[in-house]
């Protein structure tokens, strides 16, 4: 029997995840709703004057995209753990890691892309300055798979638990990507052209200093946890 | 009376009755919506202050109106359906609540592209605007709550409550222009008194809401028969019905 | 045509919000009738299974 290459495997895999949540669309549509819900709370909650809301607008953009992909993550990993398959994908000729970031990947797809797509108009309704939105949908591009990737790495860690949800929340790298944003949007959200393109690439090796060790850390311990529930910050 | 009420809540008159009513609600709708299209747009006389534009009032208001009135037709009968366990009841707040959801979208929508024109942004953070998204985050809410539980039974009852508990919001997108200071003009409609509209303008939007509601009806009737055979599985007259087609 | 369509400088807007009500009362309709027909279908198939 032929074993399907690496790169087979991977876009197998992607489109085996895609459609298995299209199965259960309205699960699909949740960190996007909680991620239109939350912004629209900020003008409610506060003054919704255009001053205040355009001072605000950046962090609460990423605010409301990071918890709505911490919100997504906690599903990454649990119904393949439950069901055994996470055990069949370990057992498998493909590298573990490689199945799991396709995993990640399909994920991304369907909860961070759809929060990419949206943002502009979430942009709009915040009074962001129009110069701004490209940026804050480049920002939120670059900033959504790295959410996946820790948010799945922090996801590996609970899913043997049962009621590790809340553990989601205590992952130091999301204070440095959020620092990171800070200082870009800061950048952008005053107009000053020059420094755009300046501040892009740290950002850029920053994120993607993470990568790898959020794909092997992940790797490990949706397998392990099985077995062995660990509980630890990285 | 009762007899009425306690046919009208068996599932299989239900599906009989609906089979029969749908043909006729579906083409009043056409006729009612396409008459009030024509008329709002080509018959009715221009508004002397805001010129043609304002001729987005037949598709915004009755809309809005629509989101209301289904919220409300949702909450009543899941209401019913929690106080006296009338599963069909269940039935119909499920089927009821995406047509209320396009109708809230569409009346976000439209009243956006009428804001452009009129006050110069495409949205404001004022009491009716807000209070309808609202109106639609509820809607959503309701069906993804539904959907997140798989056992019927319990879906049922949390997401009724969640649509009684939203009721709340009715009567503030209602007297939201009365209570606050708004840029959303107050209503053209009300019970008391003479309509801020002028009779040659009004006809039309109040054709155009039957229509819409005409169409509520048609819709519902469709939707509330799939909600029937889904729910029925295993029962007897389902198989006559199913043939009568 | 075109000058019976005209609405003076706010022709585009009129023109869209309609045509979007359009698109939306008849995705509903389409919708709605699709899915009593899946619902239908599916009970007669799950009906002829049992008989045979």
């Amino acid at each position: 029997m032929d074993i399907p290459g690496l790169g087979q495997s991977f876009v197998l895999q992607i489109i085996r995840d895609l459609r298995l949540a299209f199965r259960n669309m309205g699960q699909l549509t949740n960190p996007l709703m909680f991620f239109v819900m939350v912004t629209t709370l900020f003008p409610l909650a506060l003054n919704p004057s255009p001053q205040l809301l355009e001072a605000i607008a950046p962090g609460v953009v990423w605010v409301a995209a990071l918890l709505a992909s911490l919100l997504a993550a906690e599903g990454l990993f649990r119904q393949d753990v439950d069901d055994g398959t996470m055990e069949q994908l370990a057992l498998s000729p493909q590298p573990l890691a490689l199945m799991l970031l396709a995993k990640t990947t399909a994920h991304w797809l369907m909860t961070g892309l759809p929060l990419v797509i949206v943002s502009p108009i979430v942009a709009y309704g915040l009074f962001l300055p129009r110069g701004a939105v490209p940026v804050t949908m480049l920002a939120l591009a670059l900033a959504t798979p790295i959410l996946s990737l820790i948010g799945g790495m922090m996801a590996a860690l609970v899913v043997g638990l049962r009621r590790g949800g809340g553990l989601l929340s205590f992952d130091p790298a999301d204070r440095h990507a959020s620092a990171h944003f800070r200082r870009a949007s800061h950048r952008f959200g005053h107009d000053r052209p020059g420094n755009d393109r300046r501040v892009v690439p740290p950002c850029c090796a920053a994120f993607a200093g993470h990568q790898p060790c959020a794909v092997r850390h992940g790797g490990r311990d949706a397998h392990q946890s099985r077995l062995r529930p660990m509980v630890s910050c990285c | 009376m009762w007899k009425f009420i306690h046919k009208f809540g068996s599932p299989p008159h239900f599906y009989r009755l609906s089979t029969l009513l749908t043909p006729w609600f579906g083409w009043a709708a056409l006729v009612l919506i396409v008459a009030g299209a024509y008329g709002g747009l080509f018959v009715a006389p221009a508004d002397y202050q805001q010129g043609d534009g304002f001729r987005i009032i037949y598709v915004h208001v009755p809309s809005a109106s629509l989101s209301l009135f289904v919220y409300v037709t949702m909450a009543l009968s899941a209401a019913v359906g929690l106080i006296w366990r009338i599963k069909l009841c269940h039935g119909i707040a499920a089927a009821a609540a995406p047509i209320g959801a396009s109708f809230t979208f569409l009346a976000l929508a439209t009243g956006s592209i009428w804001a452009k024109p009129m006050w110069g942004t495409w949205w404001v953070w004022d009491a009716r605007l807000t209070s309808e998204l609202v109106l639609l985050f509820l809607y959503f809410g309701y069906m993804a709550l539904r959907a997140a539980i798989e056992e019927e039974n319990r879906a049922d009852r949390a997401s009724a409550l969640l649509a009684i508990i939203g009721l709340i919001n009715i009567p503030i997108i209602k007297y939201s222009v009365e209570w606050w200071n708004t840029l959303h003009q107050p209503a053209t409609i009300s019970k008391m008194g003479k309509p801020a509209m002028d009779t040659d303008m009004l006809i039309w939007l109040l054709v155009m809401l039957a229509g819409f509601m005409c169409l509520f009806a048609a819709l519902l009737l469709m939707r509330a028969r799939a909600e029937v055979i889904q729910r029925s599985r295993g029962q007897k007259w389902l198989r006559a019905a199913l043939k009568e087609g | 045509m075109t000058e019976w369509l005209d609405f003076g400088k706010h022709t585009t807007y009129v023109l869209s919000a309609f045509s979007l009500t359009a698109v939306v009362l008849i995705a509903n309709i389409v919708a709605a009738k699709w899915r009593l027909a899946d619902r239908q279908r599916h009970a007669r198939r799950r009906l002829a299974a049992e008989d045979s």
